[in-house]
């Protein structure tokens, strides 16, 4: 055996000295042609043909690269979801000044497709915006819109019709700072939304830097350039159409940070919402309403402050969800290229850094992230992972004519809290190259499935319709509270086989979006919701029964059994 | 030439068997030539010739030259810095003198990697690494910038093969479980700290990996024990606290917790790693010419400072905080007419600018201009009412004219605007000593302890002593001293 042996060494050998081996850097298995698209994108043929301007000539001015906001909610109350698109324009006209065509409102035509009807909705407010976030704060059945401007921001009352007011001065919620995203939220459960918004950094023309990014040279800087972290802003609603601005006395000025990602849930399942806040380079915020009825920051002490190297990342987008079913909503938030996301998983109000084990590490580091949802796209049971990318600074290779843009990225859900990328890239035939930001996530096309809404820096929206094969069953469950209006902070536990469902209404989520407040969930081979128990946001309980899957069912506060 | 031994996926080198022999022995695998070659005569001849035969065509491919490469094309890297530009060029010009040096190769690989194109800087560690196939220092840096580039899978690989030829550098061990970490492959990960630790127990990365890899298992107790031999190794550094401050509140052991959060927090790890100071000292040589002129500052060369500001000025006037820089330099060196003609030429451009304005009724002030210091306060405040710096300014200026009960005012609404400002509490807490109100002086500082991101300055300890002292609160005093190490009491405020 031994000169055979001797004969495949030497082969080997010889092979080996054949060729100096060398590393492909950045190589990735090419997409799989042969598997299904999860998405089609369709933005311009259903007649979403709205087109970001951040502004930009040649100096790089750091509100441009920030920008901006999309949310998907029934304006209208037809059933069907409307969409609203947050426009940049001249950041450096001063307030009240035109503009140009201001945020855009667009209709649902029941089918997918729409129409721009911003003329005389009194929706196009001209600040130079970021975000938006949609609630009933008036309580009046429709959902209300408050932009978050560079500065000044606006809310604008829904008088039905798809028409709305502005009731910034009235309401006295303008504010002065770089406002990112915002939630409406019943924070105090009094009975009426307030709303809290993340405010990013003091920034004003004069402080501009000129910032370098070794080797491309000129770019857009960070906020650690600028050193100035803000506080948070919170407006109690007085009941009466006004608001006040209790940032001092409820302790949110104790702590500074640069926001831009904002949500809320129970996630100690103590009775009440805890606001957590994604900052961008300083660690994340959780605010937990005391007996006293302040606010007590537990970022670092409950464990999502930062990573599981104690360390603060870029915190942009967040989102949340049971994604191991024991009852309360895990948090994800997604971070700056070269830092991989924080998943940290819920364990009864404290976190753990799940982010290696989950498979996210690796993958999620080489982009940089902005929108993000997490949602049970092909039904099969399990929630699923989007996230719309775009750099913010210039990267060594661009993929195309902007160079900030990049590829988005989904993963499909695994058991144990896993994720891994499907094929092609971002579950799309073709990949989508933008500088991509907020994501909205909603049922488009009244088809069952989630669809996304994705703004894009300087570029057309992408509507991504999903078309992934699916494997399961779903339900979607609009829950409205006794005025009608969706009931948002109301949480859902269903039982569907042997699992427990678990989601709170909640239309804020991601990065400077609005998501539709419609409830959905995945049931994989589940045919039916055999229960469901809605804890309305004053506290009461009620039981409704028997939901059969592939429909959509409204739970009205009032109508269901109350639950002891 | 000696054959390379090379990782490479594709051709699946491991697979082939070639395993670097133990340190101290020859890692060319001609070496691994089959033993035949070194038997004695008395074996029989025909198969001992025949190995021969195959044997010499091995040899002599084993020894082809590895092929001379050009270094990476710099224009097709597409827009650089010229400052970047002409480094690389240099760079490239020396290797060009000699493109067989894996030195040379090296170095160039240092300049891409220090010029944050990690990407290029790995093909330059790559033929290094080809040809100087007995350094375990190429692979491990073709390893660092793989990972910098996002390749982590090459990475590893790249330093397993550094690992074949040298086994005893540490760090290798703890990049690779933190590659393997990332890619969550725990037990591989786990793998790698436990060699550390087994290679050297007495340093703490080994152990802190291993905690890292406990708590994505939810072995938190394990993971305590961990960091907490970390911590006994390297007592000094702070990041170990935050660790294991952050595993006990993971244990709901909060009490214990928040003092170690709050003494690690903003700490970061530190890797020792030799074998990659020389980028690092390359990227402090040439950085920017303005963190030179602070340094310069720090040192109280302030003439020195000033003339790199001026210089930074003169090509950037773009920029509000170089003529601020400036202005506050030229005040430390007892200029304060320049500083003031900074300051108005400054806020021509930038006439909104909050910290030039107030440096401005700081500059009229002492120029004996009440009136016009007073009116920079009021414009700050105006134009910036979120912003505690103007009402700050604002109060120190009614203090100096004895207004104290309005400076106490005009100050607690800039604590009001920004409670976590360490600035306006001092400054608050300072107005209430002097008016003798210790209680209050007390309340501001005390409430500052309690806050999120507690970091607490010197001042507040003084501004508590004394407080503690004038109101006979011993105890207090003494647990105060006693935390702060100081031995002799503060003076009475005045």
């Amino acid at each position: 055996m031994r000169p055979v042996a001797n004969l495949l060494m030497a082969t080997g050998l010889l092979t080996a000295c054949a060729k100096q081996p060398t590393t492909s850097p950045g190589t990735e298995a090419s997409p799989a042609a042969s598997q299904p698209a999860w998405f089609e994108e369709c933005g311009i043929e259903s007649g979403l043909d709205f087109v970001h301007r951040s502004g930009h000539t040649s100096a790089f001015v750091f509100p441009e690269i920030m920008t901006t906001g999309a949310a998907l909610f029934d304006m209208d109350g037809d059933g069907d979801l409307d969409a609203y698109l947050v426009q940049g324009g001249n950041w450096s006209a001063k307030p009240g000044t035109e503009l140009g065509p201001g945020n855009q409102l667009y209709a649902n035509q029941g089918d997918g497709t729409f129409v721009n009807v911003t003329a005389g909705s009194g929706a196009d407010d001209h600040g130079y915006g970021m975000g938006v976030a949609t609630g009933d704060y008036d309580a009046d059945g429709d959902l209300d819109l408050y932009v978050s401007n560079l500065r000044g921001n606006v809310l604008l009352r829904n008088d039905g019709g798809g028409k709305f007011t502005d009731v910034t001065q009235v309401a006295g919620v303008a504010g002065n700072v770089w406002s990112a995203s915002a939630v409406f939220v019943d924070y105090d459960r009094d009975g009426d939304l307030d709303l809290f918004v993340t405010n990013y950094i003091f920034w004003d023309e004069d402080s501009e830097l000129p910032c370098q990014d070794p080797p491309r040279g000129a770019t857009y800087c960070s906020p650690k350039s600028y050193a100035a972290p803000t506080p948070d802003t919170l407006y109690r609603n007085q009941g009466d159409g006004t608001f006040e601005d209790i940032s001092y006395e409820i302790g949110l000025r104790n702590a500074l940070g640069n926001g831009l990602g904002v949500l809320c849930s129970d996630f100690d399942s103590d009775g009440s919402p805890e606001i957590f806040v994604a900052n961008d380079g300083t660690p994340n915020r959780l605010w937990d309403l005391a007996e006293d009825g302040r606010f007590v920051e537990k970022g670092l002490i409950q464990g999502c402050a930062v990573d599981d190297q104690g360390q603060a990342k870029a915190g942009m987008g967040v989102a949340s969800a049971d994604l191991d079913f024991d009852g309360d909503e895990d948090l994800l938030v997604v971070n700056l290229k070269g830092e991989d996301d924080s998943l940290y998983r819920n364990d009864r109000g404290r976190f753990v850094d799940r982010t290696p084990r989950a498979g996210l590490a690796h993958s999620s580091r080489k982009r940089t992230r902005f929108g993000v949802t997490l949602s049970d796209f092909d039904h099969d049971g399990l929630y699923d992972l989007y996230e719309a990318n775009g750099h913010v600074t210039h990267p060594i290779e661009s993929l195309g004519p902007d160079p900030f843009a990049e590829d988005n990225q989904l993963m499909r859900g695994l058991p144990d809290m896993r994720f891994e990328e499907v094929q092609p890239l971002g579950g799309v035939a073709k990949p989508l190259i933008a500088t991509s930001r907020a994501l909205a996530v909603g049922d488009v096309d009244g088809d069952g499935d989630l669809d996304l809404l994705i703004h894009n820096k300087d570029e057309r929206v992408h509507l991504l319709r999903n078309v992934a094969p699916k494997k399961g069953h779903w339900i979607q469950i609009l829950v409205k509270d006794a005025h009608g209006s969706d009931a948002i902070g109301a949480e859902l536990r269903a039982q569907s086989g042997s699992r427990v469902l678990h989601r709170m209404v909640r239309t804020g989520e991601s990065y400077c979006a609005a998501n539709a407040p419609a409830v959905h969930f995945g049931l994989g081979a589940e045919t039916r919701i055999q229960s469901v128990q809605v804890t309305w946001v004053d506290g009461s309980k009620e039981a409704f029964a028997d939901l059969d899957a592939d429909a959509v069912h409204t739970l009205r506060q009032g109508t269901g059994r109350p639950v002891q | 030439m000696t054959l390379i031994l090379l990782p490479h996926k594709r051709l699946g080198f491991d697979r082939l068997g070639f395993n670097t022999r133990p340190k101290g022995h020859s890692s060319n695998p001609c070496g691994t030539m089959p033993n035949t070659l070194h038997r004695p005569s008395r074996l029989p001849l025909a198969p001992w010739l025949g190995c021969v035969l195959l044997a010499i065509p091995l040899v002599v491919g084993c020894h082809q030259e590895v092929p001379t490469v050009a270094p990476p094309d710099i224009a097709t890297l597409g827009r650089l810095q010229p400052s970047i530009r002409t480094d690389l060029e240099q760079a490239t010009q020396a290797l060009k003198a000699d493109l067989r040096n894996p030195g040379l190769w090296g170095q160039l690989g240092t300049r891409y990697e220090s010029n944050g194109l990690p990407e290029v800087a790995l093909v330059c560690f790559e033929q290094a690494a080809a040809l100087d196939s007995k350094s375990p220092r190429w692979p491990y840096r073709a390893a660092v910038v793989a990972a910098r580039a996002g390749n982590l899978e090459a990475a590893i690989e790249w330093g397993r093969a550094s690992l074949r030829l040298d086994p005893s550098y540490y760090t290798t061990y703890e990049r690779l479980g933190t590659w393997e970490l990332q890619l969550g492959n725990l037990e591989q990960a786990s793998s790698y700290f436990e060699q550390a630790c087994t290679l050297d127990p007495q340093r703490a990365g080994g152990w802190a990996g291993q905690a890292r890899v406990a708590l994505q298992t939810d072995e938190v107790a394990q993971a305590l024990q961990s960091i907490r031999k970390a911590r006994e190794l390297d007592s000094q550094d702070p990041y170990w606290k935050l660790l294991e401050g952050i595993t006990l509140a993971r244990l709901g052991r909060d009490e214990e917790a928040k003092p170690l959060l709050a003494e690690g927090q903003g700490s970061k790890p530190t890797l020792i790693d030799p074998w990659t100071q020389s980028s690092k000292s390359i990227r402090s040589q040439e950085s920017d010419l303005f963190q030179r002129g602070m340094q310069l500052e720090d040192q109280n060369q302030f003439d020195e400072a000033i003339a790199i500001y001026r210089e930074i000025l003169a090509d950037r006037p773009g920029e509000a905080r170089l003529p601020l820089r400036l202005a506050k330099t030229l005040l430390k060196a007892q200029r304060p007419a320049e500083a003031m003609e900074v300051t108005k030429k400054a806020l021509e451009r930038f006439p909104t600018h909050l910290e030039l304005e107030v440096l401005r009724g700081h500059l009229l002030e002492q120029s004996g201009d009440p009136e016009g210091a007073w009116a920079s306060s009021q414009k700050a405040i105006q134009e910036h009412p979120e912003r505690p710096d103007g009402y700050l300014f604002q109060s120190t200026l009614l203090a100096k004219q004895g207004l104290s009960e309005q400076a106490i005012s005009v100050a607690q609404g800039a604590l009001r605007l920004s409670p976590s400002d360490e600035r306006s509490r001092s400054l608050l807490a300072s107005l209430y000593l002097r008016q003798q109100r210790y209680a209050e002086a007390i309340q501001v500082i005390e409430e500052a302890l309690e806050l999120p991101d507690a970091v607490t300055p010197l001042g507040y300890y003084q501004i508590l002593a004394q407080a503690y002292k004038a109101t006979g609160q011993t105890a207090k005093l003494s647990a105060l001293m006693q935390k702060v190490g100081v031995t002799s009491t503060p003076a009475e405020p005045k």
